[in-house]
């Protein structure tokens, strides 16, 4: 109530100005007490924030964020929407130092849970981890299955598959539609070469989110895995209707071609991989490869040396230009790629090394 | 390349069924007519069959004559098969194969070992199976006498073809280059030896313009020379006769060179084939030496091979006492540089058939050489053998496409075990044999592919997905303005007058503030949710009291009220805004306590003045029920001014129903203003 008289005296005070021009001294003097107190100032100015940050002007909103905190220093969700900002902007630390200011000041799920993000995407695997519990416990019913299918994320990146699975299960308990989650069971299940069950997770993400390219992507590597190479292509060429510019799953279904022997269709796809991403080099290597296996040396050579341009310390460029290189009886070249592959860690180079450079 | 052959030989054959012939015989029955030129093509078929008896290297030459007889009657059996026979010995095969099945078109009986030179063409064509089937054939047509005869070289013939069939599987990684024109000619080159870096080549040619040009009548080719060839950086550049004294009038072929490079071995004709050593002392090559006794036997010395430290030699001897055929040998010297009594390897390399070509590796323990024995497909192959715990390792064929079905010897290795040399006949050969390099790639290699999936499906989200907090409700944003002017009702004099801004809920008044004195004008903002009473008072005026029920919901708007105040004179009336009553009752509510103050203020201020109450009210409701309404309203506003000590002398009150309305009664708004309380200053 007292709130809301100071925002109000203040109004009139305003128009007060307006009304009493004659008498500025005394109305400047009556605005310098009255602002002191609590008024809408902050929330006006963190409004405006909104409005840039949604115009994507980070900076700008920022600098709003800024102000508006500096009036009101205990402004919980100016310091959210700044660290929002900033996460924006991919100033993960910064806005760590935001989240902890608004959770210290009002905590909350939903702060939890961004810091929580953030944290994750830093790779501060056991912050995060602590920061998804707690939004667990504070029982927001909209961030719980979220809650837990991050904490599956995390254990995933961390190679605890076996762990990532019972909380992609929680996930999918608390929201029985969960694709994403679905996805990611699946695809811990493929690190856990149960082949099979992953099948059946991708499936399920699939009938609860056919527009997921990704999902046709990893159902196709699979298939690929346990030998099915039609299956793998019709789902990689699935992927690609989803996405066009899907050009992770354009090298991959040129691997499949290749291991079919079908050089064409493999270099179109790989090609076309380029094309979309002119810096993917792993697109160059595998076209490298299918001219390799084409005896086509010196053009094989070729594609290594772009994806080496793109990526310095592309081991496996390396050491398959050595390959190619060899076959042209550039010795030199070949031990020379071959000692650099194995210095960006490539073992197989060092046994290349080993047998046949001096 | 053995499709492509199948493909031809396909052809051929349909050709010919379409165009059935017989065979035509070179007489005067066939050529009435021609007889001059049929006596010319059997002095052709004469001067071929001439040639092709004195041996290889007058074959091309029998070639030519057979051709021209050919052409004057290209359907005869029997010269076709001839012609076939030729290309069997200097290539290309496929030519052979092509006459074969020609001749057999014209006279399938054209000859009782067609079967056994067809399967040798398939043979050397790397088709081994159809080779097989061909000398079964003609194995089964053998008659008992010739099968004792035969039997043995057809069965090694087949298990050639077995252990070519097992070969061709498993390709070893080489490239195989010939040596090129600088290096070979159409004349047979071979006996490759290369020093240690690589930078000149020793070969042995039987080229035009060898030293004598004389042929050997053995075999009608020129005699052996020595050559020498320079690698110019990327070329070899053209051989040079190595001359005199090492070069002959007869055969003089390299067939070593010492570990350090400066001295090579030569086979020489003399004492039925001998190896001499030829010293390089500055640029002049030493007259050659013979190794004499014990190397050198009565029979034929025709290969040697130092081992690294100089002081050992394998060699090659047709001496009595081996294995059969040429047999490789080891001897030692002694400390008094005298070579010490040969040793043959034993049965583990040498063969009942001929072993020769021996090349020793600087490592002192793996020997190269050729054997027509051991799993060869075809000729002479090239085997590997190392020498380990005291024994030497069975002899491994070291692999297609280095060994063919045809003689593939003299393979030696360079320093840096990246390259060897060798001599084969191979398509791509320049005539006769040639000398090929051999790159040696190393195992076999499997380049990388890097592919990657998208397992986490929350990475491919664009964004993170964190909480944006939403705006914040910023009260002031709704808000009715309220502004106008605050006149002298009579005058019209423009007025300094306090305004008193009064929440009615509570009775309190929220603010005071002041019109400006010059020009009148005044602003109320008023923000949303409240039933706000405005007072405006002036010295000596009496106050004018304005309501504003704004709700929540109401937006913003702008409201104009010039206010005109009135003098305290009789007369004066004043309506009293911010009286409110219950709905269709008399009874005052809280509401209106301030209003009410406000009278007793004045009352108390002017204590002299007596005043009216009136009560007025819409239309709505009948006449007299309005009257009586709008009298008891009156009256409840009189009551409560006494109940503040107010005189009742100074005080009366009417109910004027709706008989005195300020505003039309059709809008809510009108009525609103209808139904109000006023007073009247009856006296002063």
């Amino acid at each position: 109530m007292r709130k809301w008289i100071f925002t109000f005296i203040l109004t009139i005070l305003f128009f007060g100005i307006m009304a009493q021009e004659n008498k500025p001294s005394e109305v400047l003097d009556t605005i310098k007490t009255v602002s002191a107190a609590d008024n809408q100032t902050a929330e006006k100015i963190y409004n405006q924030g909104i409005v840039l940050f949604q115009q994507g002007k980070y900076d700008e909103a920022i600098a709003q964020f800024n102000e508006a905190i500096k009036i009101k220093p205990n402004f919980a969700k100016a310091y959210i929407n700044r660290a929002t900002s900033k996460v924006e902007q991919k100033k993960y630390a910064e806005s760590i130092s935001d989240y902890n200011m608004a959770i210290m000041l009002e905590p909350s799920a939903k702060s939890f849970f961004s810091r929580g993000l953030v944290r994750y995407q830093m790779k501060d695997y056991s912050g995060a981890i602590s920061d998804f519990n707690s939004c667990i416990k504070a029982n927001n019913s909209e961030l719980k299955a979220p809650a837990y299918y991050y904490l599956g994320c995390v254990n995933f990146d961390q190679k605890n598959y076996d762990e990532a699975i019972k909380f992609y299960n929680s996930a999918i308990e608390n929201k029985a539609d969960y694709a994403y989650a679905f996805n990611d069971r699946g695809s811990a299940k493929k690190q856990l070469e149960q082949y099979q069950e992953a099948l059946k997770d991708y499936r399920r993400a699939i009938q609860l989110n056919p527009q997921m390219a990704f999902t046709f992507n990893n159902m196709a590597s699979v298939k690929k895995k346990i030998g099915d190479l039609e299956g793998a292509i019709t789902d990689y060429s699935s992927a690609i209707e989803l996405k066009p510019d899907y050009y992770i799953a354009y090298n991959n279904r040129g691997s499949v071609y290749l291991l079919k022997n079908e050089f064409d269709k493999a270099l179109a796809d790989f090609t076309k991989a380029i094309e979309i991403n002119k810096d993917y080099a792993f697109a160059y290597n595998n076209r490298g490869n299918a001219k390799y296996k084409q005896k086509r040396y010196e053009d094989a050579i070729k594609d290594y040396d772009s994806a080496i341009s793109i990526d310095e310390n592309y081991g496996f460029a390396y050491l398959n230009r050595g390959i190619s290189k060899e076959m042209l009886r550039d010795e030199e070249g070949s031990c020379a790629d071959w000692k650099k592959a194995y210095s960006l860690g490539i073992e197989t180079a060092h046994n290349y090394v080993q047998a046949q450079c001096k | 390349m053995i499709k492509g052959l199948n493909f031809i030989i396909l052809i051929f054959i349909s050709l010919n069924i379409f165009s059935q012939t017989k065979n035509v015989e070179f007489t005067k029955e066939s050529f009435p007519n021609n007889i001059s030129q049929l006596d010319e093509a059997l002095k052709d078929i004469g001067d071929g069959d001439y040639y092709y008896n004195d041996g290889i290297g007058n074959i091309e030459v029998a070639i030519s004559f057979y051709l021209k007889a050919n052409q004057f009657n290209p359907n005869n059996a029997l010269l076709n098969y001839k012609i076939a026979l030729c290309y069997l010995e200097v290539k290309p095969v496929n030519q052979a194969i092509k006459h074969f099945y020609i001749a057999q078109e014209l006279d399938d009986r054209v000859s009782s070992d067609f079967n056994y030179n067809l399967a040798r063409a398939y043979h050397l064509s790397f088709d081994f199976d159809k080779a097989v089937e061909l000398y079964r054939l003609y194995k089964r047509s053998l008659k008992p006498a010739d099968l004792t005869a035969m039997s043995d070289e057809i069965d090694k013939k087949i298990s050639e073809c077995e252990n070519g069939k097992e070969l061709i599987k498993n390709p070893v990684r080489v490239k195989i280059e010939n040596m090129g024109s600088g290096v070979n000619s159409r004349f047979p080159d071979y006996g490759p030896i290369i020093n240690s870096d690589e930078s000149i080549l020793f070969f042995t040619s039987r080229r035009e313009g060898s030293t004598g040009e004389d042929k050997d009548i053995n075999d009608f080719e020129y005699y052996e020379d020595i050559y020498y060839s320079e690698y110019k950086s990327s070329y070899w550049a053209p051989p040079v006769n190595i001359g005199l004294p090492i070069n002959s009038f007869t055969h003089d072929a390299v067939i070593g060179m010492s570990p350090d490079g400066t001295s090579i071995l030569i086979y020489r004709d003399n004492n039925g084939g001998d190896i001499y050593i030829s010293k390089l002392s500055g640029l002049k090559w030493a007259k050659p030496k013979s190794l004499g006794s014990p190397i050198n036997s009565n029979g034929q010395e025709n290969s040697g091979t130092f081992t690294f430290d100089g002081k050992g030699l394998y060699f090659v001897s047709d001496r009595p006492g081996g294995y059969g055929g040429k047999d490789i040998y080891f001897s030692r010297m002694n400390t008094d540089g005298k070579w010490l009594e040969p040793m043959n390897l034993g049965a583990s390399i040498n063969t009942k058939y001929n072993e020769i070509g021996v090349f020793m590796l600087p490592d002192g323990r793996t020997l190269y050489f050729s054997s027509q024995g051991h799993k060869t497909m075809g000729g002479y192959d090239i085997f590997k053998s190392t020498f380990e715990n005291g024994k030497w390792s069975e002899p491994v064929n070291i692999g297609y496409p280095i060994n063919s079905a045809d003689n593939d010897v003299f393979f030696s290795i360079s320093a840096s075990g990246r390259h060897g040399y060798y001599s084969s006949v191979r398509d791509d050969g320049k005539g006769g044999q040639d000398i090929y390099l051999v790159n040696f790639f190393g195992p076999e290699k499997y380049p990388i592919f890097n592919n990657e999936d998208n397992l986490i499906a929350s990475k491919e989200a664009a964004d993170l997905e964190v909480n944006m907090e939403k705006f914040e409700k910023i009260h002031t944003t709704k808000l009715t303005l309220v502004k106008g002017q605050i006149t002298d009702a009579l005058t019209g004099e423009k007025l300094l007058a306090q305004i008193d801004l009064i929440d009615n809920q509570t009775g309190e008044i929220l603010a005071t503030f002041e019109s400006n004195s010059a020009s009148g004008k005044y602003i109320v903002s008023l923000p949303s949710g409240k039933n706000y009473g405005i007072a405006v008072r002036a010295e000596d005026y009496l106050f004018h009291s304005e309501n504003f029920d704004i709700p929540e919901s109401s937006e913003y708007h702008e409201v104009t009220k010039n206010i005109s105040l009135k003098h305290v004179e009789v007369g004066s009336e004043i309506a009293l805004h911010n009286i409110f009553f219950d709905y269709k009752k008399s009874d005052l509510t809280k509401e209106s306590i301030s209003e009410l103050n406000r009278l007793v203020s004045l009352l108390k201020q002017y204590p002299t003045i007596k005043i009216e109450i009136s009560g007025h009210t819409d239309e709505i409701g009948g006449e007299e029920y309005n009257q009586t309404l709008s009298t008891q309203r009156a009256k409840a506003v009189v009551d409560y001014l006494i109940s503040k000590g107010i005189s009742s002398a100074r005080l009366s009150y009417v109910g004027y129903g709706f008989s005195k309305p300020i505003a039309p009664n059709d809008t809510e708004e009108g009525r609103q203003q209808n139904r109000r309380s006023e007073f009247l200053i009856i006296s002063k």
